[in-house]
């Protein structure tokens, strides 16, 4: 079932990409809108009504109050008139990523919350989504696959001779829904992927988040790719126009729009106050995805913008040790170090330290660690472990 | 012993009739005395039931409104069927318990496998009929006060004009084709303990009375 709808999407962005662009200016949703119940756009909602309700249930969603006011005040303002039509749910799940289904429901996986620099950089990204449901890209993108596999039968017809694939076993048919299931985050075309990136920069400089945040998302995208080639953030990132154009185009915008107020906003504080209550729990989340390379990468930017957070430093400690390649233990007890020396040091770097010192057969050093580590956390759950450590050591 | 009858069937609706087809199973192990259980609570679930047009190309497009009428239909003929039977009911609409809505979701997974087991069997579960929901049911016989539940999928679709009359002009079948089953699922244990499917590249849930029997051939057999 994979293999003909993939086959029929690329071909529905080769052959109709061009006019997507434009297709999407003439498409804007009216704020309050619901679709007239007769028209495919209403069976669309339908499935995401479907998937909403059991989003709604799914034991994946953040139900902390604060935190969903949090992004869901973001995204109410930069969603404006459209605000009273958007359901946010925040998922818990370490990818860098958020949707924005037709019938307005919008995702926000933690890993995005996790590795944003600050409030600027989440709503240019939320912006990009909302600028997808407000331009209809989905149903646009339904359209496109519904009039390509039409023209791909007038083919098949013409090369086969009439009669033949009429009446084909129903099996065979691509079910919208399961396509929608698989393609929902990946199948817009590069055209629409640069009209959400337009509209959401336009949407969330007019609330004043610095222009230079949005190019700064995907130079970061540059460096960390170059840095690591086998780099793959998310599913994300496949379909979307490079991260080079994309920081290129990002730039020039935004320098021809920042000299014209001097008080852009980033929001940092606001955004490190409303995550701090997570950020371990995402952190843990993140090494928990089994991607060492990946959170390497991560927390290496985090802890360099952030040297005074021992949590990211911890994070990248653990990273290195779990990756375990050449000189990754000394990378690692230079990061559990570099958190220790910090006020909001976490408990667990000082096992890190004992397990590397174990390991290398450094017995004081590896006993006074686990002894801090069990000082420090008394009821650790891996105590019982810790103690036979000691006792062996 | 339906594989190969069933799969034969399947062929001859796709290719060339105009039949619809069922084909029931009952729980294999400790039978259900049906006349002890007659006087016994039936919980309706929400049916999950979904209509599309075949595109030309194919491709099978949601339709909302057809969706609504559809369901509708289903919802009110297997209420009457049941109620015609003297069976008392209870219905489950709308349900936003996240532990229920595991369980619906589970039947779904559940009765995909036994459609799926049918066709291709599994090789040490034969024909086995033993498939069971579990204990989590207990969920839904202490909410609704309910000794079965009865849970209704159907998915069906209908050619677009374009398609129509490309099939008619070459003579051949439209492919659209009727596909569902409903189970009877005991919630003392989780047993599932009647089991019917049914495939028909004939009927039309979107108007009344094809709706209503497209339910009777769906609840053909129901042992209650």
């Amino acid at each position: 079932m994979i293999a003909r709808p993939l086959l029929a999407l690329s071909c529905a962005v080769w052959l109709l990409a061009a006019s997507a662009a434009r297709a999407a200016e003439h498409n804007v949703l009216p704020p309050g809108y619901s679709p007239d119940m007769s028209s495919d756009e209403a069976g669309l909602w339908m499935l995401m009504d479907k998937e909403e309700a059991q989003t709604k249930t799914s034991p994946n969603v953040v139900k902390d109050e604060k935190l969903n006011a949090y992004v869901s005040g973001v995204i109410c303002k930069l969603a404006g008139e459209y605000c009273p039509s958007i359901r946010v749910y925040i998922i818990d799940t370490p990818d860098w990523n958020a949707s924005a289904a037709p019938n307005g429901m919008v995702l926000v996986h933690t890993g995005l919350l996790l590795q944003v620099n600050n409030e600027a950089q989440l709503a240019f990204v939320l912006g990009h989504e909302i600028t997808h449901y407000v331009h209809r890209h989905s149903v646009e993108k339904m359209r496109k696959t519904v009039n390509t596999a039409g023209f791909m039968k007038v083919f098949d017809l013409a090369m086969a001779g009439v009669g033949a694939g009429v009446g084909a076993d129903p099996r065979g048919a691509m079910s919208l829904g399961n396509m929608i299931g698989i393609y929902s985050i990946t199948a817009f075309s590069r055209d629409e992927e640069r009209d959400a990136d337009d509209g959401g920069f336009k949407r969330a400089t007019a609330l004043g988040y610095s222009p230079n945040e949005a190019s700064a998302i995907w130079e970061t995208m540059v460096a960390e790719n170059k840095a690591d080639p086998g780099f793959s953030r998310s599913a994300f990132f496949s379909s979307h126009p490079g991260e080079e154009e994309r920081a290129a185009t990002n730039a020039k915008l935004a320098a021809e729009i920042a000299p014209t107020r001097a008080d852009w906003i980033t929001n940092e504080d606001a955004f490190h106050a409303a995550t701090a209550p997570f950020i371990r729990r995402w952190i843990d989340e993140e090494l928990a995805s089994g991607q060492p390379d990946r959170s390497i990468t991560i927390f290496r930017r985090l802890a360099a913008n952030m040297p005074s957070q021992g949590i990211y430093q911890y994070g990248l400690g653990e990273a290195y040790r779990k990756r375990n390649k050449a000189n990754d233990a000394a990378a690692a007890e230079n990061a559990y170090r570099g958190a220790l020396a910090c006020p909001d040091a976490p408990p667990e770097a000082w096992r890190g330290l004992g397990l590397l010192a174990m390991k290398a057969d450094r017995s004081a050093e590896a006993k006074e660690a686990f002894t801090q580590y069990r000082a420090k956390l008394p009821d650790a759950t891996d105590k019982a472990m810790i103690d036979f450590y000691l006792t062996e050591l | 012993m339906h594989y190969g009858k069933l799969l034969a069937l399947t062929a001859l609706c796709v290719g060339l009739c105009a039949c619809a087809h069922t084909s029931t199973d009952v729980a294999a192990s400790a039978p259900v005395n049906w006349t002890a259980e007659r006087g016994k609570k039936v919980l309706l679930v929400d049916p999950d039931v979904e209509l599309s047009e075949l595109t030309f190309g194919d491709v099978a497009e949601p339709r909302a409104d057809w969706t609504q009428a559809g369901k509708g239909f289903v919802k009110a003929d297997v209420a009457s069927m049941l109620q015609a039977k003297g069976i008392a009911t209870t219905s489950a609409d709308n349900i936003t318990d996240p532990h229920e809505v595991q369980l619906v979701k589970l039947h779904a997974a559940v009765g995909q496998s036994i459609q799926q087991n049918s066709v291709l069997q599994l090789p040490t579960k034969k024909n086995n009929f033993d498939w069971t929901l579990g204990p989590g049911v207990a969920a839904l016989r202490d909410h609704y006060q309910a000794d079965y539940a009865l849970f209704v999928y159907v998915r069906d679709s209908y050619s677009s004009g374009s398609r129509m009359a490309l099939a008619v002009l070459t003579m051949s079948p439209t492919g659209a084709m009727q596909t569902g089953f409903a189970s009877l699922v005991d919630l003392r244990t989780g047993r599932v303990v009647w089991f019917n499917r049914l495939i028909s590249s004939t009927g039309n849930l979107r108007e009344e009375k094809q709706a209503a029997a497209s339910v009777k051939n769906l609840l053909d057999g129901l042992p209650l």
